[in-house]
C-alpha cells in the first residue's frame, strides 16, 4: 500500500509523454554515433600533424555520444516504468472499487 | 635546386573538399546535440512538475537553458571545436592547395627546360631565378599550410582530451544531472529515477571487484525493485555478469534450487541442453519464486537464465537483453578503438558486429502493446524486443519472438545452411513479416550450429542436434492449449524440423520450405513414420506440409535416400547404410505419406490473393524463392501458421517410362495453366507413397 501511496500526485499522461520524448531523444542521439567519422581523413590527410589526432578524436566523440544515449535512454526506461506501475496501480484500485 | 618536387607533402594538394564536408558534417552534429540538449532538459522539466515539483517552470527553463555545464553542450562545443579546426585547415587547403600543385608543375618545367634545351647562358641564369622565386613563393604558401595544420591538430587534441574527459565509460558520466537545476534532479532521484547517493557510492565500489562472488554480494545490498535501474545505470558492471553461461555460486539457494530442479545441464553443444523432461520442473521451479528472486537471477546470471530452456518467455527476454546490450557495448568501444588505426580487418569485423548487434532486436514495434509485469514491476517494457536465446560464441545462437505473446497462431522458422549470428536478421525480417497476420507470433530461431556449406549439410548430425535442440526450445516456450505451434524449416532447417517432430515435438503443425530430408526412414535407423504420441508419452496430432519448387537442385537431397531404398529392395540395405553411415536426411518429404505437398506456384502483386498471377516460383533461384514473401508460396506457409489455405500440388502425365511407370509434371510447368485454387488446410490429407510418380519425378528432375 506505501507503494501505491507513493504514486500520489503523478501526473502520468505527462510522464509518458516525456518518457517517449526521451526514447525519440536517444534514437537520435544513438544514430548520431554512427555519424561521427572523421578516422578517414586520416588517408587524404596523410602525413600532416591533424591526420595523427582524427582517430583518437573519433574515439572520444563516439564514446561520448554513446554514454549520452545510454543515460538518456536509461531514464525513458524508468519513466515507462514507472506510469506502467502507476497505471497498474491505478487498474488495480478501479476494478477493487467497483 | 633548393626545392624539388619532393619537398610539397602530399596532403597539401590534397582534397580540401573532403576535409570541408567532414567540418560541415561536425557542425550539423553540434547542432543535433545542441537540440537534443534542449529536448532532454524540457523533457526533464516537465518530468519533475508531472512528479509533483512545485517549481517555477519558466526560471527552470531558462537556467537549464543557460547552462554553460551540460556535458552535451559541452561535447557540442568540443564537436565543434573540431569542426571550425578543420574548417581553418580546408580553407587554407582549398585556396592554397591548387596554387601549390601550379607552382610544382611550373618548377618541373623549368627544371625540364634546363636539363634538355639550350637556353644560353643568360637564359639558364633567367630560368633559375624564376625557379628561385617560385620555390621561394612555395614555401610561403607551405609554411602557412604548416601553420594551420599544426593549429588544427592542437584544437582537435584539446576537442580530443575534453571528450575524452567526458566520456568515462566506468562510471555514469552524468549527462542528465548536468542538464538541469539540482531541485529538479532531486525530485528525480527522491522518485528513484536515478541512483541514490548510497547507489553512486556502491557502483563505484563495484567497479572494482575482481570477482564475480564479490560483485553478487555487493549488489546484494541493491533493493531487488531497484536493481534493474541501478544496472542499467551503471552498464560496465552489467556486463560483467553476462559472461558466464554456467554461474556457480554457493551462497545463493535460489541458483542452487534451479540447477536442482534442472538437473543435469549439458554445455558441450553450444547450448545449455536440459533433459527435456526437466523443462516442466524448471518452469514450475520459477513460477515458484517470488518475484524480487526471479528478478536477482535474472540480474546475476542473465546467460543461464535467458538461454535455459524452461524459463517463461518474458523472463529469459528481460535476461537476455543484458547480453544483447553488453554485446553491442562491447562492439561499439572495439570499433572505437580499431578506429584509431587498428588493423582494418578486425575493424571490418568490428564493425560488422557493430551493425549487427544494433540492428538485432531494435526496440520498436513489437506487436506487443502492454508490458509484462512482474510482483507489479515490469520487466518487459512493451517496446523492447523479445530475445529468447543469444551468445555471440562461435556461429551464435539467436531466437527471437516477434509478436504478441498470447497469440493463437505462433510458428518458429529454422534457417538453412550458412545461416549465422550475422545473417539470422534476414530471418527477424521474415518473421516480422508474418507477424502482419492477425493474432500471429513467429519466432526466428537459430538455437544450433547450422551446416556452414552444402556439402557439410549432408551430415545427419546437424538434423540431429538441431532436431533434439529444437524440441526442447519449443517445449521450453510453455505454450498455452489455445495456442497453435508451428515449425517452420527452411533447406538443413526443414531437416531440423523433421528430426524434432521425429523424436516427438509438440508441434500442431509442420512446414517443410525446400527441406534436406523427411528425417524418418533408411539409412538413418529412425522411424519410418512420424510417432503419434510425443516424446512424453502424451497425445499429439501434428499436420505436415512440405513445399519444393520446381527446379530445385534439393531434390537430389530428398531423393537420395529412395536409391539407398531401391539397394534395401536388393537386400544391400546394409551396404548401402555402412557407405553412407552418418550422412542423408532421411526419406522424400514430397512423397512421404504423412506429408502434404503444397504447391509453390506463382509470384503476386503484395495485396494479391492466391492463386497469384506473376512469374513462376522457382524459376529464379528456386531454392531460396519459396521462402520469399508475396508468392504462393509464402501464401502456403502464412496459410497453415494461421489455419488457412493452401495451394495442394498438382501434377499431370506427360509421358512413360519403360511403358510402365508414367512420368509426371507440375501443373504450373505450363505458363499458360490458370492457376490452382486455395483449399482450406484441414481440408488436404497426403496422397501417400506413389511409386510410379516419384520415380517419374526422379528421371525427370535428374533429367532437367
Amino acid at each position: 500500500m506505501g507503494w501505491i501511496m507513493s504514486f500520489v500526485g503523478i501526473d502520468i499522461e505527462a510522464t509518458a509523454q516525456a518518457a517517449r520524448a526521451l526514447r525519440e531523444s536517444s534514437q537520435v542521439l544513438g544514430d548520431a554515433v554512427g555519424t561521427v567519422t572523421t578516422a578517414w581523413l586520416a588517408t587524404p590527410l596523410a602525413g600532416s600533424l591533424t591526420a595523427s589526432l582524427l582517430g583518437p578524436f573519433q574515439v572520444a566523440a563516439r564514446l561520448c555520444l554513446r554514454d549520452a544515449q545510454r543515460e538518456v535512454a536509461t531514464l525513458g526506461d524508468e519513466l515507462s516504468t514507472l506510469t506502467a506501475n502507476v497505471r497498474l496501480s491505478v487498474g488495480h484500485h478501479a476494478r477493487v472499487m467497483t | 635546386m633548393s626545392t624539388d618536387s619532393g619537398s610539397t607533402p602530399g596532403w597539401m594538394l590534397g582534397n580540401a573538399e573532403a576535409v570541408l564536408d567532414t567540418a560541415a558534417a561536425l557542425h550539423t552534429l553540434a547542432a543535433l546535440v545542441d537540440t537534443e540538449d534542449d529536448r532532454v532538459t524540457t523533457s526533464m522539466g516537465s518530468t519533475a512538475l508531472a512528479l509533483g515539483w512545485h517549481g517555477d517552470l519558466v526560471d527552470r527553463g531558462d537556467q537549464a537553458a543557460g547552462s554553460v555545464s551540460s556535458l552535451f553542450s559541452r561535447v557540442a562545443g568540443d564537436l565543434r571545436a573540431a569542426a571550425e579546426a578543420l574548417t581553418g585547415l580546408g580553407e587554407l587547403l582549398s585556396s592554397h592547395g591548387p596554387q601549390l600543385t601550379s607552382l610544382h608543375q611550373q618548377v618541373l618545367d623549368i627544371a625540364t627546360a634546363l636539363l634538355w634545351s639550350d637556353l644560353g647562358t643568360a637564359g639558364q641564369q633567367d630560368a633559375e631565378a624564376a625557379r628561385d622565386d617560385l620555390n621561394q613563393h612555395r614555401r610561403l604558401l607551405a609554411a602557412e599550410l604548416d601553420d594551420a595544420d599544426r593549429t588544427c591538430r592542437d584544437l582537435l587534441q584539446s576537442a580530443t582530451v575534453a571528450l575524452q574527459d567526458l566520456a568515462r565509460p566506468q562510471v555514469a558520466t552524468g549527462f542528465l544531472r548536468s542538464s538541469v537545476p539540482s531541485e529538479v534532479w532531486s525530485v528525480f532521484r527522491d522518485r528513484g529515477l536515478v541512483d541514490s547517493d548510497l547507489e553512486q557510492s556502491l557502483a563505484e565500489v563495484a567497479l572494482a571487484c575482481t570477482t564475480s562472488a564479490e560483485l553478487w554480494a555487493l549488489l546484494a545490498e541493491v533493493d531487488a525493485d531497484r536493481l534493474d535501474g541501478f544496472l542499467r545505470r551503471n552498464p560496465t558492471l552489467a556486463h560483467r555478469l553476462t559472461l558466464d553461461y554456467h554461474p556457480q555460486n554457493p551462497d545463493d539457494p535460489a541458483l542452487a534450487g534451479l540447477y536442482a530442479a534442472a538437473g543435469p545441464l549439458d554445455l558441450t553443444g553450444g547450448s545449455i541442453a536440459v533433459d527435456p523432461a526437466r523443462i516442466a520442473d524448471i518452469a514450475s521451479y520459477w513460477q515458484g519464486l517470488r518475484p524480487d528472486e526471479r528478478t536477482r537471477l535474472r540480474a546475476y546470471y542473465p546467460a543461464l537464465i535467458g538461454n535455459l530452456d524452461g524459463i517463461p518467455v518474458p523472463h529469459r527476454a528481460a535476461a537476455n537483453s543484458w547480453l544483447v546490450d553488453a554485446a553491442r557495448d562491447q562492439a561499439e568501444a572495439e570499433v572505437a578503438q580499431l578506429l584509431d588505426g587498428g588493423d582494418p580487418r578486425r575493424l571490418a569485423a568490428a564493425q560488422e558486429r557493430l551493425a549487427l548487434f544494433t540492428q538485432l532486436s531494435p526496440p520498436g514495434d513489437t506487436g506487443r502493446t502492454v508490458p509484462v509485469l512482474d510482483g507489479g514491476r515490469v520487466i518487459l517494457p512493451a517496446g523492447a524486443p523479445a530475445v529468447l536465446a543469444f551468445d555471440t560464441r562461435a556461429d551464435g545462437r539467436f531466437a527471437q519472438w516477434h509478436g504478441p505473446f498470447g497469440a493463437s497462431n505462433v510458428a518458429v522458422y529454422v534457417p538453412g545452411t550458412g545461416t549465422d549470428l550475422g545473417s539470422i536478421s534476414t530471418v527477424d525480417a521474415l518473421m516480422r513479416r508474418l507477424v502482419t497476420e492477425p493474432d500471429t507470433a513467429g519466432i526466428s530461431w537459430l538455437g544450433t550450429d547450422l551446416p556452414d556449406t552444402v556439402p557439410a549439410a549432408a551430415w545427419t548430425r546437424y538434423s540431429e542436434d538441431g532436431g533434439e535442440s529444437l524440441l526442447r526450445f519449443t517445449e521450453g516456450l510453455g505454450l498455452a492449449d489455445d495456442q497453435s505451434l508451428t515449425a517452420i524449416g527452411y533447406s538443413a532447417g526443414g531437416g531440423i524440423v523433421a528430426w524434432a517432430d521425429m523424436i516427438g515435438a509438440k508441434f500442431d503443425r509442420t512446414m517443410l520450405l525446400a527441406p534436406s530430408g523427411a528425417a524418418v526412414g533408411l539409412p538413418l535407423n529412425t522411424p519410418g513414420s512420424y510417432p503419434v504420441a510425443a516424446w512424453d508419452g502424451s497425445a499429439r496430432e501434428v499436420q505436415r506440409f512440405t513445399q519444393t519448387a520446381p527446379g530445385d537442385l534439393i531434390v537430389l537431397a530428398q531423393r537420395s535416400n529412395d536409391a539407398r531404398a531401391l539397394l534395401g529392395f536388393g537386400g544391400l540395405t546394409g551396404i548401402g547404410v555402412g557407405l553412407f553411415g552418418g550422412l542423408g536426411h532421411g526419406s522424400d518429404p514430397n512423397t512421404h505419406d504423412q506429408i502434404i505437398r503444397v504447391e509453390t506456384g506463382r509470384f503476386c502483386e503484395p495485396d494479391e490473393q492466391q492463386p497469384c498471377g506473376g512469374t513462376r516460383v522457382g524459376e529464379v533461384n528456386p531454392h531460396s524463392a519459396v521462402t520469399w514473401p508475396d508468392s504462393d508460396a509464402w501464401h502456403n506457409t502464412v496459410g497453415v501458421v494461421t489455419g488457412g489455405t493452401v495451394l495442394p500440388y498438382r501434377s499431370q502425365v506427360i509421358g512413360d517410362l519403360f511403358w510402365i511407370i508414367p512420368v509426371h509434371e507440375n501443373v504450373y510447368v505450363n505458363d499458360a495453366y490458370p492457376g490452382t485454387n486455395p483449399v482450406p488446410i484441414e481440408a488436404v490429407t497426403p496422397t501417400g507413397v506413389l511409386w510410379g510418380p516419384m520415380l517419374g519425378h526422379l528421371v525427370k528432375d535428374l533429367a532437367s
